[in-house]
């Protein structure tokens, strides 16, 4: 870059200030502030000299986050993180509908027509009813089967007197 | 780390595949369940413990569901109960439910099925002139649970 002297430097701050300066001649300004000692540097210039060097930290800034960018945009990292992102969430989504699948939340359901009816009491009613037909048939089978124990029994009894008849007839 | 959450996925899997008897059964009372004309009750855990305590099927029964339907009910020409009753009877043999009874009463009658398992199914087919029922119990299926069935003691009230 071509060095400016200090003649040169003031009028390109002025141009500055008037918003009228390139972007090489900013750089020349800052160039002229980086490369001269305070010594040589006149009272006048080195008022403005923390104003440009302020100006060189923010861009030395920039560029520092632009190379973070450019590292989060690095092609290898970002689909293996991906890739392991998503076989998490999927684990966490099965898991919780493992949890939370249907009919574990709701201890009673009950419906007519097709419509929910949130009525507990004729939800229990229906199901006693309906519960109460298969016990009645099931009472009704165990009644059935103790009066064919009895007749087994009768009979049993039956053959028993009979065979004594028979050896008392004998006699 | 991919390990785990393989035995994760697995884990969450494994209870889902030993009941799929269970969840087919679920799958076709669900399918009537909210039709017109058809009546539903499903009762889980909390308020079957309750009904249960101090009887000898307390504690086994983890869900009962009934599906009720009026026999003069049609859909696409065939009556529903005929459909559900169809439906029942192919997943009785799809998953070898053993045949416990059959009692009959004047009109009323009454199929049972059991397929005895810790996650197992007892079902009570009853049908009448007037209607037709399924009565479907999962829970631990053991004997004192079919003995206490097949004497009438399985009451919520």
């Amino acid at each position: 870059m071509k060095r400016v002297s200090e003649t040169e430097v003031i009028l390109l701050i002025e141009k500055y200030f008037n918003a009228e300066t390139s972007l090489s001649e900013e750089e020349q300004i800052r160039d002229y502030y980086r490369r001269t000692p305070d010594v040589v540097m006149s009272n006048e210039l080195k008022a403005y000299r923390d104003m440009f060097a302020l100006f060189d930290e923010e861009r030395e800034s920039l560029n520092n986050d632009s190379i973070v960018i450019d590292k989060k945009s690095n092609p290898l990292i970002r689909p293996y993180l991906m890739r392991w992102i998503s076989v998490a969430a999927a684990a966490v989504v099965l898991i919780a509908l493992f949890l939370s699948g249907p009919g574990q939340s709701d201890s009673l359901k009950f419906y007519i027509d097709g419509e929910r009816i949130k009525d507990k009491e004729l939800a229990l009613n229906m199901a006693e009813t309906n519960l109460e037909k298969v016990n009645h048939m099931m009472k009704g089978l165990e009644r059935g089967e103790r009066r064919l124990n009895a007749l087994v029994k009768a009979d049993q009894s039956i053959s028993a007197l009979e065979r004594l008849n028979s050896k008392l007839s004998q006699n | 780390m991919k390990r785990i959450l393989i035995i994760l996925f697995a884990l969450a899997a494994f209870p889902i595949a030993m009941t799929a008897q269970n969840k087919e059964i679920n799958d076709i009372l669900d399918k009537y369940e909210k039709r017109k004309s058809v009546e539903s009750v499903t009762i889980s855990s909390d308020l079957l413990a309750m009904a249960g305590k101090g009887n000898d099927w307390g504690g086994k029964i983890s869900k009962i569901r009934i599906v009720s339907v009026d026999s003069n009910v049609i859909e696409n020409n065939v009556p529903i109960r005929v459909e559900l009753k169809r439906d029942m009877d192919e997943l009785v043999l799809k998953f070898k439910f053993i045949s416990a009874l059959k009692v009959k009463d004047g009109n009323e009658e009454v199929e049972m099925y059991i397929n005895q398992n810790k996650s197992g199914a007892l079902l009570f087919l009853n049908s009448s002139k007037e209607e037709f029922a399924v009565i479907a119990m999962f829970g631990n299926i053991d004997d004192k649970l079919i003995q206490t069935a097949l004497k009438g003691g399985i009451s919520i009230k």
